[in-house]
Parts: C-alpha cells; sequence; structure tokens
C-alpha cells in the first residue's frame, strides 16, 4: 500500500509535464532544436496509456485538471530544463579525443513515466553506451508495455524489443525497489549491462525524498565507489523538495500526510541547500565540486532574458511572492 | 429577502462542517456529493430543507440584488471609522469567518480547539507616534460557529480590498458571504475591486472550475462576474487622509478625481488606469514608473507614492494584492501599507495574515493572525476531499 502511494507520485509528474507540454512551456527552444519529436513522444505515450491500464490514465487526467495553475507549469518547466541544461554540460565531449571516453551510460533512479532516453538517444545516438531506467516493477512493468505498443505502430520513432527496451539492449527498464539491499542493486545493474568503468550520469527527480535517510545514504555511497567516483567518472544529477527554515515543510509533511498518506522522510532532516548537499559531500570525494541550486535562483539567474519573457507569456502569472516561496523549496544538486 | 439572506448566511458558514455540502449539481437539487466525514454520505432528498438554499435561483437573485446596491457607489466608495481594512481572501472561507470574529473582538475565534492554541497578536501604532505589541493567545475549538456578523458589524465596519475568489477551495461561499453581508448591512462594509475579480483570470486561477465543479455549469460564475463589474475602484476614509485600494497607483491617475471619472462598469482592461488600480505594486527598489513583472499595471517608488499623497492630501494608502509572510508591510515612512488576509496562502505557503483597524482618532492597529489550524477529526472542513492534490512538485 505504502509502496503504491509512492509510485503513484509519477502520475503527478507526468501529469505536470504534459500540462506543461499543452501549455507550451516544453520543450523549451533548446531542447526542440535537437529534439523535435518530444511533444509528440509524449503525446502519443499518453494517448497508448489507457489501453495498458485506464485506471493510471484517469488519475494522471484528473491530476491534469486540477493542477492546471501556471505556477506549477513554471516549476514543472524550471524543474525539466534545470536538469537537461546540468546533463548537457556534462556530457559536452572530451577534449581528450580518445573515443571511449566520450562513451557515456546515464541511469535513472526511480524513472516514473520520464522518456529522457528517446531524447538523449537522439541527440548522443553514438556516445550513448546505455540508458538505464529503474522503477518498482508495477511501474516498469506499465511501462514497458506501453512502449512496446508504441513501437508497434510507430518503429521509427522508438525501436525497441518487444519488452519496451531497445534492439540492441542500449535502453533497459529495470524493476528494482531501491529499498532493497544496494549490493543487488549494483548486481542488478551489472546483469543489464551496466559498465562501471564508464563514464556514468545517475539521474534522481524526486526520488531520494520517498527513501529512508538510512537507505539512501547507503545507495549514495555504495553508488559512488563502485563507480569510482575518484576518477571523475561519475556524476549525479539530483532534484526534491527542502523543508526549509521556515513553516513550509512541516505544512507540506502534514498536508501530503493527510491527503494522499504520502511521506516525505527527509523532508525535514535536509531541510536547507546546506544539508541537502551534506548529504552527498560526507560520503563522495572532497575534490568534487557539489554544485546546489534552489529553482527561484535557477529562474532569476540562469534562464536567459528572451527565454524567461517566452516562458511568463505562456501564461499570464498574477503573482511573484507566491513562486519564490514554492520554487525556493526546491533544489537541483549536481557533480 | 432579509430572512432569505440571513439562511444564506448561516448556511455558508457551515460549509465543510458535516451538516453541509461542498458541491452542488443543479439548481433544483442542491446535491451534496463532498462530504467532510469520509464515511458517511448523504443523498439529496427533498426532505432536507436545506438543499436549495444556495441554488442558481436564488444566486442570480441576490447577485442582482447586489448590483443595484453597488451601483449607487461612487468608483471611490466612502466609509467612516472605526473600520477594518482586510486584503486578499482568496476563497479561503474558514479564515474569514475567523477573520470577522477575531478583528470585531466579539469572540476570539470562530474555531475552538481545546488542545490547539492560536495566538493573535496585536500591534497598535497610537497617533502620538508610540507602538505597542501585544500577543493573546487563543483557544480555538473545531466545533463551528457562526460568527455573530450583527455584533460584529456593529463593533466595526470593514473594507475589503478585493481578491475574494480564487486559488482557495470556498470562493463562491466567500462572495456570497460577503455580498449577502453587504446586503444586510450597506453601510458598514465596503468591497473593492481586485484583479482576481474578473472573468479573464477567474477562469486561469480556480473561481470558474469551482463553479463548474459545484454545479457542472457556468450560470453563477457568470452571474458573479456581473456583480464585479459594478464593485468600486477604492475606498476613502473619513475626510479622505486615508485611500484604500487593491493593487496601487498608475501613471494615468495623478488627482483622485480622475479615478472618479473611469467608466468601471466593465471588465478590467488590460492596461490603463483601472488597471492599473487594480494591478500596481509598490517597490522600494525603483525610482519612478517601472515595467511590472506581473504583465500587468506598474512598479512605483517613494516619489510615486510621496507625491501622490501631497496632491490628494493623504496620509496613507493602503492596499493588498501581494503576499507578506508576516501579514502586514509598512513602506516609504509608513506612506503606504500592504495588508494582507489570507494566512497559509493557498494551505501551503506558511504565512501569517492581518487586518488593520483604525479607530475615531485614526489609531492604527494590526492583528496578525494565523491559519484555521488544518485537523482531521473525521473529515476536514477546510480541505474538500475531492480535491486529489495539493499542488506541490512530487
Ligand atoms: C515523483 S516520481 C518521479 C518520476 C520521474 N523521476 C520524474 O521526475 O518525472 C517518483 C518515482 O520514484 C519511484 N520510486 C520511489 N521510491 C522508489 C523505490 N524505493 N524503488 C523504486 N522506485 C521508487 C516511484 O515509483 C516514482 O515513479
Ligand atoms: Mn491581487
Amino acid at each position: 500500500m505504502e509502496q503504491l502511494v509512492i509510485q503513484e507520485t509519477d502520475y503527478d509528474a507526468i501529469s505536470s509535464k504534459i500540462a506543461c507540454i499543452n501549455k507550451k512551456y516544453l520543450p523549451d527552444p533548446q531542447i526542440f532544436s535537437v529534439y523535435p519529436n518530444y511533444e509528440l513522444l509524449y503525446n502519443s505515450y499518453f494517448n497508448e496509456l489507457p489501453k495498458v491500464t485506464r485506471r493510471s490514465y484517469n488519475k494522471i487526467k484528473k491530476l491534469m485538471s486540477s493542477n492546471n495553475y501556471p505556477i506549477m507549469n513554471i516549476g514543472t518547466y524550471l524543474r525539466t530544463v534545470s536538469i537537461d541544461h546540468v546533463l548537457s554540460l556534462y556530457l559536452l565531449p572530451n577534449s581528450d579525443n580518445a573515443e571511449k571516453n566520450n562513451h557515456f551510460q546515464i541511469i535513472n533512479l526511480g524513472c516514473g513515466t520520464d522518456l529522457r532516453y528517446f531524447q538523449y538517444n537522439h541527440i548522443y545516438e553514438e556516445r550513448l553506451e546505455r540508458y538505464i531506467d529503474v522503477d518498482f516493477p508495477m511501474a516498469i512493468e506499465t511501462k514497458g508495455r506501453v512502449l512496446s505498443n508504441l513501437n508497434k505502430k510507430n518503429p521509427s520513432l522508438f525501436d525497441l524489443n518487444d519488452n519496451g527496451g531497445s534492439t540492441d539492449g542500449k535502453y533497459q527498464l529495470m524493476s528494482f525497489n531501491l529499498n532493497r539491499n544496494t549490493d543487488e542493486l549494483i548486481k542488478q545493474l551489472e546483469l543489464v549491462g551496466c559498465d562501471f568503468s564508464l563514464k556514468t550520469i545517475i539521474i534522481t527527480e524526486c526520488c531520494l525524498c520517498y527513501i529512508e535517510d538510512a537507505k539512501s545514504i547507503e545507495l549514495i555511497s555504495k553508488l559512488n565507489s563502485v563507480f569510482n567516483a575518484k576518477t571523475n567518472n561519475l556524476h549525479w544529477v539530483s532534484y526534491d523538495p527542502i523543508g526549509g527554515t521556515d513553516k513550509f515543510g512541516q505544512i507540506m509533511t502534514d498536508n501530503l500526510l493527510f491527503q494522499r498518506n504520502l511521506k516525505l522522510p527527509t523532508l525535514l532532516t535536509y531541510n536547507t541547500k546546506e544539508k541537502y548537499s551534506k548529504r552527498f559531500s560526507s560520503i563522495i570525494n572532497s575534490d568534487i565540486s557539489i554544485k546546489i541550486e534552489d529553482m527561484w535562483e535557477i529562474f532569476q539567474t540562469k534562464i536567459p532574458l528572451k527565454e524567461k519573457t517566452r516562458v511568463q507569456k505562456c501564461e499570464f502569472l498574477d503573482e511573484l511572492e507566491e513562486l519564490k516561496i514554492i520554487l525556493s523549496h526546491y533544489v537541483i544538486l549536481y557533480f | 429577502m432579509t430572512d432569505k439572506i440571513d439562511k444564506i448566511i448561516e448556511y455558508i458558514c457551515l460549509s465543510g462542517t458535516n451538516s453541509t455540502a461542498q458541491e452542488y449539481t443543479n439548481s433544483q437539487t442542491y446535491s451534496p456529493s463532498i462530504l467532510t466525514s469520509c464515511e458517511s454520505s448523504y443523498n439529496t432528498t427533498n426532505t432536507n430543507p436545506n438543499n436549495n438554499i444556495l441554488s442558481e435561483e436564488n444566486i442570480y437573485e441576490i447577485c442582482q440584488y447586489i448590483q443595484d446596491l453597488l451601483i449607487q457607489e461612487p468608483n471611490i466608495a466612502h466609509i467612516d471609522t472605526p473600520v477594518t481594512i482586510c486584503g486578499d481572501i482568496h476563497g479561503q472561507l474558514h479564515d474569514l469567518l475567523n477573520l470577522f470574529s477575531i478583528s470585531s473582538g466579539t469572540n476570539n475565534s470562530a474555531f475552538d480547539d481545546q488542545d490547539e492554541t492560536n495566538p493573535v497578536t496585536v500591534t497598535t501604532n497610537n497617533s502620538n507616534g508610540t507602538t505597542t505589541t501585544t500577543t493573546t493567545p487563543i483557544n480555538s475549538t473545531r466545533t463551528t460557529s457562526i460568527p455573530n456578523f450583527s455584533q460584529s458589524l456593529l463593533n466595526t465596519r470593514y473594507i475589503f480590498l478585493g481578491d475574494f475568489v480564487d486559488r482557495g477551495f470556498y470562493s463562491l461561499e466567500t462572495f456570497l458571504l460577503l455580498i449577502c453581508l453587504k446586503i444586510r448591512y450597506p453601510d458598514r462594509i465596503i468591497l473593492v475591486r481586485g484583479n482576481h475579480e474578473t472573468r479573464q483570470i477567474t477562469k486561469v486561477y480556480g473561481f470558474y472550475d469551482e463553479c463548474i465543479r459545484k454545479y457542472g455549469n457556468c450560470n453563477v460564475w457568470r452571474y458573479c462576474c456581473e456583480v464585479f463589474d459594478y464593485l468600486p475602484l477604492g475606498c476613502s476614509i473619513n475626510d479622505g487622509t486615508i485611500f484604500c485600494l487593491h493593487g496601487g497607483l498608475s501613471p494615468d491617475v495623478k488627482n483622485l478625481n480622475e479615478i472618479r471619472c473611469i467608466d468601471r462598469k466593465q471588465e478590467v482592461p488590460h492596461m490603463g488606469a483601472m488597471c492599473d488600480l487594480l494591478w500596481s505594486d509598490p517597490d522600494e527598489l525603483v525610482n519612478s514608473w517601472s515595467v511590472s513583472p506581473r504583465g500587468a499595471g506598474y512598479l512605483f517608488g517613494k516619489n510615486e507614492v510621496d507625491e501622490f499623497r501631497y496632491l490628494n492630501n493623504i496620509d496613507l494608502i493602503a492596499r493588498a494584492h501581494q503576499l507578506v509572510m508576516e501579514g502586514y508591510k509598512e513602506m516609504f515612512n509608513k506612506g503606504l501599507v500592504t495588508v494582507w488576509s489570507a494566512p497559509n496562502y493557498c494551505y501551503r505557503c506558511g504565512n501569517v495574515a492581518s487586518v488593520l483597524t483604525i479607530d475615531n482618532n485614526m489609531n492604527k492597529t494590526y492583528k496578525i493572525f494565523d491559519a484555521v489550524p488544518i485537523k482531521d477529526n473525521r473529515g476536514n472542513s477546510i480541505i474538500p476531499n475531492k480535491k486529489p492534490s495539493m499542488d506541490y512538485f512530487l
């Protein structure tokens, strides 16, 4: 039951993303210029979903009709583009021309319905060695079925096998409950062809926040050592809410518990940017500089003026103070 | 009419408690499909005399009635002290009920909860320049009681500075309650228009959806929008030394007379004086009219405020429109104040709210108050069960 509650947070994530696409926040011109199929990809996934699970589809539809304030769309837009932006920095080709050094793999923990594989495979086709999506078995099963259906309809867009993975084994859908032993996770990763000596980017987008503190520490430290962060082969991009030093976190905790019985075990523990980043810095090699920004900072300083104007024209945003409060409680960490 | 209005007021005050419903399917049957208690559920039967209280017909009737009343008010309404100035409410009905009790001192809180203390802080700026602050812990229980409006409105008059609707879960009830009180006590309460009292904004920010959700059609939304067009644009107190409005100043308005001759009975335009009055914001960092990040209205600074106050003989501009975590914010040597009256805005911002009371000696008192506690005792009166999720990024 508890697992289902957590798994269903993906409905929130995907409904927000589709709402953003409908309102033209996404794809931003940057993504669009390198991956013109973005809108088609998400829309065809969503349209196929009811044939696999009508229940999920209905729940997502319902969320889409209720969580549609501009403030939510701006937040979802920022989360998406900031992760893509960080990834693109890490994926710049090495100056060192050795072919192998330019290859990489991506592991998305708690991937939900995120479809970044298709985007990244299109952009970095040659260099992308492997892309592994990890989530609970039920979530992965649904995703696999929807994708394999879509593949039958549009093989050129998807190029997948019957399980939803790619024919060449590059794209792997992996069922795994992250609460299990991390050594087991590492074994499973190896089984689907993960190469621990390859440059790797781990994504946790709204995933660590659902995991108990001790478990998340284990995840970070064991993955860190197996990928041998010392040789700078591991990058990590993590997005999560933080409780803050005001009442925001406590109210969020109460609201989510009351409404959905959803728990965020570490929201109030890693409640500031400093503490959230300590979570990583206390574990990884101290030479590596960890960056962390909240979404308000991203909005204020990282989005080019022209793009900001475009975004603010997508819908009429009535209030900035509220936007500031909300956005300053979500962070992106990367190294 | 009076009887009917009193019944509606009483009915609205019980919104979200077990005795009433929050969702109305159509005009004839006011059929309760959202109930606070998770287990119990009513079926609409005609034996419940309350079924028709918020029928489309009744709402149509009060909306027509209030228009006749509002049409007589000038663009800048007038009211005398003692008066309580209130900022944005945004559909937070239960906090509004609390506001009435707290501001008039009739009783401590409309919501009493033995184990919950909900303090009210009172800060008084005496006209001789001194300031006093007192904090009174208030006991509140969840047994909802109907505020004693006749007593409240006898103790103080009220100005509500707009943004009654949108965002919260009870925009319709909030607006209807306020217009019913206006009908019952016409010269003791002034309702000023906010930037959310428009067709366009309510379509995006929740009021329209709420009406559709509750009635299955947009009739009551249309009736309310007609009322919006008649609301005054500002209000002056006593001899006019305090001037109240929702947003702020406009480069097109040097003199108050320029407000008086606006033809206000229309949807708020996208630009021009009427738009600016409802949309503009003060900003300490600008020294002339500047572009507003909201996309409507202007930012204005101390120069603009000082000039406007000087030309129109105004000591204080009281406005709302901006969330202030501390409930209120004085700016420009106390020449302008922002009053915000929606505590824990959108049920998640964690801010306190305030109202500003002006007594007969023009002493200013800020009453700071917290949100009515969200607490589940088999059904919550604040968050309707049907709302699938609070707006968080998950
Ligand atoms: C809010 S969703 C985010 C989905 C996706 N990362 C995105 O941002 O669009 C959280 C996801 O993490 C997954 N998740 C949470 N805890 C997990 C665990 N212990 N094991 C596997 N997946 C988990 C959930 O199933 C869900 O799909
Ligand atoms: Mn406003």
